[in-house]
């Protein structure tokens, strides 16, 4: 099977699923060919396949990757040369970034934007955008840049971005009878709680958007407190406080279902909506089979046609309900190295 | 009493001021001071309920803990203990006052050698030890005889507590601080300007071989505290064939597990070892079952794996090339073990190296150091002893 069939075929899943409805044979049974092509297309896969495929664990199951290789090797099928981007890792202890290299966009936007229309702006088709990350310019290798900037034109009445931070030109923006929808990572939430003085009073169907861990932060805060800290800064109930989980060897994110369930009525658990076209699956970290509590989260995205669709995360989750799973703690709470944390560097 | 849990700030100063004036009680011959402290030691090394309680806070199989103790307490016999209290030349030289140490929680024999160096010095010592880890310790000091049994306390409190780490300092002369660059530094900060911070900061071992011949050697040498020693081998740096050199090495740390098998690893290493051997699995080679991996990679910035009984093997073509792949460890090289070659061959390549002072030692030595090591190139003694030049 082919590279562009297995496109094609992507595309109309997340097409036909973007609505919230599921099909889960059609998506194993692509995750399946999509593997399959990537494991004689992907140097790296095709040794892992050879090593792990069928005979020790998840052998009904094609083999996921750790996303760790998209740091130390190009994970790919295509040829550097037909690149038209590459979204790469904030970065790790050891210096070293992951790269996530794209020969088309098309599946990435699609995904972005059918998994934010469901979850994130389900109510409005626009509204005015304050985004608190780089633009697309300054960090051209980030995807949350990327994707913010798709969403101001996908999403948005005007965008304003503000990076670096700056209290006064946040006190401008957000001084408005609109409803705004405030997107941007968590660090700059924190960095706000702690430089902000007044408290603001987003207008009804105001919202928060807030993504990434605290990796290489000196301070970070639990979810809980931080959903409060965010609720009181701003003046919006807790449900319009959204997480996106997302990282850059994944296509399509992950959001909190509170806006949406808020918006229909219904009063659910917080959990993260898993896309009818990605498949998300506590694993135990040492057999990697499934398993039915906590576990380390493999995630299978159908949209990644060019690079890995199988993936091994180390972050740990629950699956909450058929469509959704808890995070329980991103991978860098971990610590990887005992004794010889500070010469992981070294030895590389 | 010798063991104080969550005593607040006071009373550790309290404690400390007391220790400070027992150190001329602890004046004796040399002798006398090793024989008592290595027949204390010896009651240690047949207590099996000690093995057990080891087990169950260290996350090591007991058979593993009573390796480790074994391996440990045999090296500080009464003619060591002598010949280490002897071999300084006391002309000019007194013991301070009051010692402090504050403990890593990564292998529980560390405190063995800790605890007794200053006594056998005639130096009283207060130990910060997390009540999580402090078994080992605690027995220790429990079964000195007089003088030395009121001459050591072991207190816990957490590792950011500074107010409590200030008080532990106080009286302090010297303050060996096992841990982190992070638990360094906080140390570092906390100490009054008349207590010497000496600082034995986190590392890892490396393997040096020449052949696959002694591949079997190096097997205990990871297997040793489930690789979590500052001298633990992470990865075997071989001249010739590598995949053959992990084959053996696969083979010699299977017999090993039978004997003494892996102890249960925590989520978040059973976590990062997932990462470590799925990324061996897709840019090399890896040999693996649930209790350990060896690993075969070369030309990718792969990291050392998180221990636990995960090696990597890497090929290189000389002693020299072997030289460019440790240089950038720096102090946080602690080890090298060596294989089908004299390990003085190697000593003699560091100078040519700024910065590394590791221990040298035959492969499956590694974490079985002399109790007179000179950790981090630095004499036994050092900073227990204060010597006043009068010339």
């Amino acid at each position: 099977m082919n590279g562009v069939i297995l496109r094609d075929r992507a595309r109309a899943l997340i097409e036909r699923l973007g609505d919230g409805s599921r099909d889960d044979e059609a998506r194993d049974s692509l995750i399946a060919d999509l593997a399959a092509f990537q494991s004689d297309e992907v140097r790296p896969y095709e040794r892992l396949t050879r090593a792990r495929g069928g005979t020790w664990a998840m052998a009904s199951w094609p083999p996921a990757l750790p996303t760790d290789v998209f740091r130390l090797a190009r994970v790919a099928v295509h040829d550097e040369s037909e690149d038209v981007r590459v979204f790469r890792t904030s970065g790790t202890t050891s210096g070293a970034r992951g790269a996530h290299p794209f020969r088309d966009l098309s599946l990435y936007d699609l995904a972005a934007e059918r998994c934010a229309r469901h979850m994130l702006f389900p109510d409005r088709e626009r509204m005015r955008l304050v985004v608190l990350a780089p633009t697309e310019d300054d960090a051209p290798d980030s995807s949350l840049s990327y994707m913010l900037a798709r969403f101001g034109e996908w999403f948005g009445t005007d965008t304003t971005h503000i990076w670096p931070l700056d209290v006064a030109a946040l006190s401008d923006a957000l001084d408005t009878q609109e409803p705004v929808a405030l997107l941007g990572t968590s660090f700059a939430f924190v960095h706000l709680e702690d430089s902000l003085e007044r408290r603001f009073e987003l207008a009804p169907g105001g919202r928060v958007m807030q993504t990434g861990g605290f990796k290489g932060r000196s301070r970070t805060l639990d979810p809980q407190e931080m959903r409060t800290a965010i609720t009181e800064r701003f003046g919006i109930p807790e449900t319009h406080v959204v997480a996106e989980y997302g990282m850059t060897e994944l296509s399509s994110q992950f959001y909190e279902t509170t806006l949406r369930d808020a918006w229909r009525g219904e009063a659910s658990p917080r959990r993260l909506w898993t896309p009818g076209w990605t498949r998300v699956t506590p694993v135990d970290s040492q057999t990697l089979e499934a398993c039915d509590g906590a576990g380390i989260l493999r995630i299978d995205d159908t949209a990644n046609v060019d690079s890995v669709v199988c993936l091994q995360t180390s972050d740990r989750g629950i699956r909450a309900t058929p469509d959704g799973f808890q995070l329980l703690g991103r991978s860098e709470d971990a610590v990887p190295r005992g004794c010889s944390l500070a010469v992981e560097e070294a030895l590389g | 009493m010798s063991v104080y849990r969550d005593s607040p700030a006071t009373r550790l100063e309290a404690l400390g001021g007391r220790l400070r004036e027992l150190g001329p009680a602890l004046s004796m011959p040399p002798v006398r001071a090793a024989r008592s402290l290595a027949a204390s030691l010896a009651r240690l090394r047949h207590d099996g309920a000690l093995v057990e309680r080891i087990a169950l806070s260290a996350g090591l199989h007991p058979t593993m803990v009573r390796w480790g103790l074994e391996s440990t307490l045999e090296t500080a016999t009464e003619d060591v203990l002598t010949r280490l209290a002897d071999s300084v030349s006391w002309g000019g030289a007194s013991p301070t006052r009051m010692a402090a140490v504050i403990l890593a929680g990564n292998v529980f024999t560390a405190c063995v050698r800790a605890v007794v160096t200053p006594l056998l010095f005639g130096v009283p010592v207060m130990v910060r030890s997390s009540s999580r880890d402090d078994a080992l310790v605690q027995a220790l000091v429990t079964a000195l005889d007089p003088p030395f049994d009121e001459a050591a306390l072991v207190v816990s409190f957490p590792r950011d507590d500074v107010s409590r780490t200030r008080a532990l300092l106080r009286h302090a002369d010297t303050a060996h601080v096992y841990g982190s660059d992070d638990t360094i530094h906080d140390v570092r900060a906390a100490a009054p300007p008349h207590t010497l911070v000496v600082p034995h900061g986190h590392g890892l071992g490396v393997g040096f071989a020449v052949g696959a011949a002694d591949a079997h050697a190096f097997a205990l040498d990871v297997a040793a505290y489930d690789q979590r020693g500052c001298f633990s081998p992470h990865v075997v740096y071989v001249m010739g064939d590598a995949g053959a050199f992990a084959e053996a090495l696969f083979e010699a740390l299977e017999e090993i597990e039978i004997r003494m098998p892996r102890g249960p690893a925590p989520e978040h290493i059973l976590a990062a070892q997932m990462q470590w051997r799925g990324s061996v699995a897709a840019l090399g080679a890896l040999h693996e079952v649930p209790a350990f991996a060896v690993g075969v990679e070369q030309d990718t910035p792969l990291s050392a794996g998180p221990g636990w009984r995960n090696v990597l093997i890497r090929e290189v073509t000389d002693e020299v090339d072997f030289l460019d792949h440790i240089r950038p460890l720096g102090a946080h090289l602690k080890a090298i073990g060596v294989a089908g070659e004299d390990p003085t061959v190697v000593a003699r390549m560091l100078p040519y190296a700024p910065g590394l002072v590791p221990r040298v030692c035959r492969a499956g030595t590694m974490q079985m150091p002399p109790f007179d090591l000179h950790a981090e190139g630095l004499e036994p003694w050092h900073g227990l002893l204060r010597f006043v030049e009068t010339r």
